[in-house]
């Protein structure tokens, strides 16, 4: 790297005003702006990602297979996966809401689990560095798509709020939106705890 | 006021000093490309004009409701908060709570804290917790999921069609333009700015630049 990294001078910028501050190891020291713990690198980033990501893809399982939403319609008990909600769309001939819920639903969440688990595993391993600028667009790309995943869980939302007709039509939650809520959710905290800037820490060649 | 600010590039960490930044213009990373400091045009006016109107259209969007479902003459609308209920009410607690708080309570904090900052900013008046609202802030951002709602009521909106008739209300359009306001509104601002300008009107005392120049070797 050409310009000088603010870790090895000694001083470190806060994460929530950017002010520059001058840091100490092994010693906690305070944003003089705002006020916020500043750190050279997140505390056990690694761990903490290694952790959320493993959890989020265990329950990733009961996502898929467990029912999200069940549908009543005069009578008749119908209950459908995140699959079964995408290929109720394609019998439909509905591509553009299909492809909306296929993106969001699957393609999102799994892109996002694969690219944090490649991240977490070639963190710390040698590098050309025009390397580390791929990881680190993989990365930002990462952590801006992952609110969109939860599509789903809104649409669910608002059938379960307006579909409410007795016998005629009726809409439940399923416990899979729930699980699957928390993939979500997860896999954005697994991209928060993420510190990118152990991508330029290793060695380039 | 030392216009050459220093400062670390939050994704990979490089010092570098940014020289003065035009209004309108904005400073990239030397080293891996990514967004350092923008200068907007027009200062705090704004960001300050487009986010009164979307707190005025956020509060319209919570008061009218969002779409009206008839099926056979029986209908049934929802609100945004009501969203968000019906998941609560339907055995869902914890996820009703998540809708909830990423549809309602952040995207509305969110709005009302910034025009709270930017207000106090702009007629350089100190108002009481503006620092704590700043803070709050930078860390909700993530978490407000409104333009989300909106594609998913579009896509619900569709899927129900086929079964019934369904009516867009007031609130879906007063939360698309409080959306649309709310972006443009932030794309007017830069955090870094508004912290400067907040230390600079509260008068803290601070670190200088120069204590850090010693160190600095390139």
């Amino acid at each position: 790297m050409s310009l000088p990294r603010a870790r090895e001078l000694g001083v470190a910028s806060c994460s929530v005003c950017l002010q520059v501050a001058r840091v100490h190891d092994h010693q906690p020291v305070c944003c003089p702006r705002c006020g916020s713990r500043i750190h050279v690198r997140y505390p056990h980033s690694l761990s903490r990602t290694w952790a959320l990501l493993v959890a989020s893809m265990i329950l990733y399982v009961p996502a898929n297979l467990y029912p999200v939403m069940t549908n009543t319609y005069l009578g008749a008990d119908s209950s459908s996966t995140i699959l079964g909600g995408v290929a109720l769309f394609l019998n439909e001939g509905d591509w553009l809401l299909a492809g909306i819920i296929f993106t969001a639903s699957i393609l999102v969440p799994l892109a996002k689990m694969m690219s944090l688990l490649y991240l977490l595993i070639n963190v710390r391993r040698t590098f050309p560095s025009y390397r580390a600028h791929q990881h680190a667009r993989l990365y930002r790309i990462t952590e801006l798509v992952g609110r969109w995943s939860m599509v789903d869980v809104f649409v669910i939302g608002i059938l379960t709020a307006l579909v409410q007709m007795g016998a005629i039509s009726s809409v439940e939650p399923g416990i899979g939106a729930q699980a699957f809520a928390a993939v979500v959710v997860l896999t954005m905290l697994a991209a928060i705890s993420f510190d990118p800037r152990l991508i330029w820490d290793r060695d380039m060649s | 006021m030392n216009e050459q600010k220093l400062m670390a590039c939050q994704e990979c960490d490089a010092l570098q000093r940014i020289p003065h930044v035009d209004p309108g213009r904005k400073a990239l990373c030397r080293e891996c490309g990514s967004l350092l400091y923008r200068n907007p045009r027009g200062g705090m006016e704004r960001p300050l004009a487009l986010m009164s109107g979307a707190f005025l259209f956020y509060l319209l969007a919570n008061l009218f409701p969002l779409v009206t479902l008839d099926i056979g003459g029986a209908s049934r609308d929802t609100s945004l908060a009501g969203t968000g209920w019906a998941l609560y009410q339907h055995d869902m607690k914890l996820l009703g709570i998540l809708v909830l708080a990423t549809t309602v309570m952040v995207p509305g904090t969110l709005i009302g804290g910034t025009l709270y900052v930017l207000t106090g900013l702009y007629w350089k008046k100190q108002l009481p917790g503006m620092r704590n609202v700043l803070l709050l802030l930078s860390h909700m951002h993530p978490w407000e999921m409104a333009d989300v709602f909106v594609i998913s009521v579009l896509v619900a909106l569709v899927k129900m069609s086929g079964m019934a008739e369904v009516i867009v209300d007031v609130g879906l359009y007063a939360l698309l333009a409080a959306i649309v306001l709310g972006i443009a509104a932030r794309g007017g601002m830069d955090m870094f700015l508004m912290w400067e300008l907040l230390e600079r009107m509260q008068g803290k005392p601070r670190i200088a630049d120069s204590a850090i120049d010693a160190g600095e070797a390139g």
